[in-house]
């Protein structure tokens, strides 16, 4: 399953965040329909190594890599490359679902209806994002994820909070992108159920100085 | 030469250069002075129409040229820093800026104290004065910007940013101000703007002048040396310095 | 094209839904310009001097209202890393973004400055002078004030700092504009500041919006 040329790789990556060090010469390689568990504990930097793959930021030495050529070739591509997910969910609450929805839809090409039709978000469409349960705001960012219609998923903490139906949604999805030849790195604390295994990674930082 | 000043830009190197580039200014900086303030106080005959009053610009105009010149060079610093990130470059934005507020507010309270005798007034809204009334609100936006965010080398890049749009900003400012100044009837020119100026006056000035900005250069290599050190505390070389000793 | 629409259909739809709030900008410019009669002498002469000034002053002050609320939320939101992340530029981005704040700050202001100079007696005909000015000095207040919007994105209350950073910025455009007013109070023509604004406009629309991301990102790099 893994392919021979990465897609999204990271190399010696250095980052440093207050007292910390978060990364010291860390490396990773992706290629195309591949999973990619983060396990490990809270602040251990999961987050940061995520916003890192997507280029939110710069490390203080080493450099992410988009098919072995530089970051900046992501943006050849002829839809959005890398789509990023974390609790904030990228929507604004003073519009509608419908509203949001379609403006992610127009601005990057692509049909609401399907993904309606895929997430079951008919009867969610004219509620307004802030009058949501959290359950169902994620399934918005889901469909917000499906919208973009991007190679690469990078999802923070994707199941915190979601119940059994909404776990088996959100692993539908993940296993239909890697059908795909999608990549996805997702960071967990504990397991998702999908129909095949993630490779995962652990991260473990060195002690605190 | 490109390679030298590539790598000038991280801490290591940099840290022992700047300690002998600070001697380096020091000294005939501090020499300079004594010598310009003598030339200053005690050779520069009194002004015919100023009387002893006009000494003033002997402080007014090596901090107004230092109020523009250091904000210039952090202008510089920021297109280095955020091109090519270089951590030195960040650190001497924000280290610059102290000094080069402080060399703003000398130069607007000497233009005041000049101005009293000269005008009759405190403040006029002159374009000299109220630019650099301007340029200090440029200086004070750096500092607080460097103080609310907590990341410092986030901190450093904003700052960055902003002491490159002010910069920006800076001559349209002051063409600006002076535009409006001459639809106002502004003041009268000052003294030093005149063609012909004694060299007993001319040379002390321009000695000082040259005399605080290689001061105002070991300030900041100092300061700089400092920042680094508590920037990058965790690293090795860091550590190898405190534990030899200096 | 679709997307352009999408963006503006956006932030029109976040401003009205929140009509109310972005109601205050006009308000306050209002506030000032009415209040300042009051605190001085109400004769024509003495309002008509200061007009141009006093309606500056508001104007700038409704323009900057809500301006560091302008990224917050949005950041709190994650609108700006999905920006960040897409195939759009952000400079373009956050001009239609400007755009938008404008019409809701500055044009409301540019609609109002009619009434309210003729309330401080600012004579009739000369009252397009004030009016040409602010159509083009506000656009340039919200894209500079954009930028520090975009330093002070991340914090929790900006409060006055955005207004302190970008003070300096927005002297020219003050001068300039308040110039039209006086120069045809004293019956001297203004096109020479008209010029010299629509220049400064030009150059904000073109450098503005790029800084604007910059700050924005330099702000999204703090986790």
């Amino acid at each position: 399953m893994s392919a021979a040329e990465p897609v999204l790789s990271a190399q010696d990556l250095w980052l440093r965040r207050g007292d910390r060090e978060l990364f010291g010469g860390y490396s990773l390689a992706l290629g195309r329909a591949q999973v990619l568990w983060l396990r490990a504990p809270n602040g251990r930097g999961k987050t940061t190594l995520l916003r890192l793959l997507a280029g939110l930021i710069t490390p203080e030495s080493g450099r992410v890599q988009w098919r072995g050529q530089s970051f900046s070739a992501r943006l050849d591509e002829p839809c959005q490359a890398i789509s990023f997910l974390d609790e904030r969910l990228g929507l604004s609450r003073d519009l509608s679902v419908a509203d949001n929805l379609r403006y992610v839809a127009d601005m990057n090409g692509t049909q609401l209806s399907a993904v309606c039709e895929q997430l079951a978000l008919d009867g969610l469409l004219k509620r307004h994002v802030a009058q949501l349960s959290t359950g169902q705001k994620k399934r918005i960012g889901m469909a917000r994820l499906l919208l973009e219609n991007s190679r690469v998923w990078l999802l923070d903490e994707p199941a915190n909070g979601l119940d059994t139906l909404n776990r088996e949604r959100l692993c539908a999805l993940i296993d239909a992108h890697r059908e795909n030849g999608g990549i996805c790195v997702f960071a967990s604390h504990d397991e998702l159920p999908l129909k095949q295994s993630p490779r995962v990674e652990t991260l473990e930082l060195p002690c605190v100085d | 030469m490109w390679l030298w000043f590539h790598r000038l830009g991280s801490g290591p190197t940099f840290y022992p250069f700047a300690g002998r580039l600070a001697w380096i200014f020091a000294i005939p900086g501090l020499l300079l002075l004594a010598h310009g303030l003598y030339g200053a106080l005690w050779l520069a005959p009194v002004d015919y129409q100023q009387g002893e009053g006009y000494r003033m610009i002997f402080v007014h105009v090596p901090a107004a040229w230092l109020s523009l010149f250091v904000y210039t060079s952090m202008a510089v610093a920021a297109i280095v820093a955020l091109i090519w990130r270089m951590k030195v470059a960040e650190a001497y934005i924000v280290d610059a800026a102290i000094p080069g507020a402080g060399f703003t507010a000398a130069a607007l309270i000497t233009g005041m104290l000049w101005g009293k005798p000269m005008w009759g007034a405190y403040w006029v809204w002159d374009a000299r004065l109220t630019s650099e009334l301007i340029l200090l609100f440029l200086y004070f936006g750096v500092l607080a910007l460097d103080q609310a965010i907590e990341d410092k080398r986030q901190a450093a890049r904003a700052c960055a940013l902003l002491a490159l749009v002010g910069a920006i900003n800076v001559p349209i400012v002051h063409y600006s101000v002076e535009w409006w100044n001459t639809l106002h009837q502004g003041p009268t020119v000052s003294k030093f703007d005149s063609p012909s100026m004694d060299s007993r006056m001319l040379i002390p000035l321009l000695e000082l002048s040259l005399a605080s900005t290689l001061l105002f250069g070991t300030i900041v290599l100092v300061r700089m040396r400092a920042t680094l050190l508590w920037r990058e505390r965790h690293s090795r070389w860091v550590r190898e310095i405190v534990e030899s000793g200096r | 094209m679709r997307g352009l629409n999408a963006l503006l259909r956006r932030e029109l739809q976040r401003y009205w839904r929140r009509r109310g709030d972005a109601l205050q900008a006009p308000l306050i410019f209002c506030l000032i310009c009415l209040v300042f009669p009051l605190g001085g002498v109400p004769s024509p002469e003495h309002l008509a001097r200061y007009a141009p000034a006093v309606i500056w002053a508001g104007a700038l002050t409704a323009c900057i209202f809500g301006l560091e609320a302008l990224y917050r939320q949005e950041m709190a939101e994650g609108w700006v890393d999905a920006m960040l992340l897409s195939s759009w530029p952000m400079p373009l981005v956050l001009f239609f973004k400007a755009l938008v704040h404008w019409l809701f700050t500055g044009l409301p202001v540019v609609l109002l400055a009619w009434p309210m100079s003729r309330a401080l007696y600012f004579p009739a005909d000369q009252v397009p002078a004030i009016l040409y000015g602010l159509l083009l000095g506000t656009p340039v207040l919200v894209l500079l004030g954009g930028i520090g919007a975009g330093l002070t994105a991340g914090m929790g209350r900006g409060g006055l700092l955005t207004s302190l950073l970008m003070l300096p910025l927005y002297v020219p455009v003050l001068i300039f504009g308040a110039g039209c007013g006086v120069a045809a109070h004293d019956g001297l023509p203004y096109t020479g500041q008209l010029y010299l604004l629509a220049c400064l406009l030009v150059a904000a629309v073109f450098l503005a919006p790029w800084a604007s991301a910059a700050a924005l990102k330099i702000a999204s790099e703090s986790s």
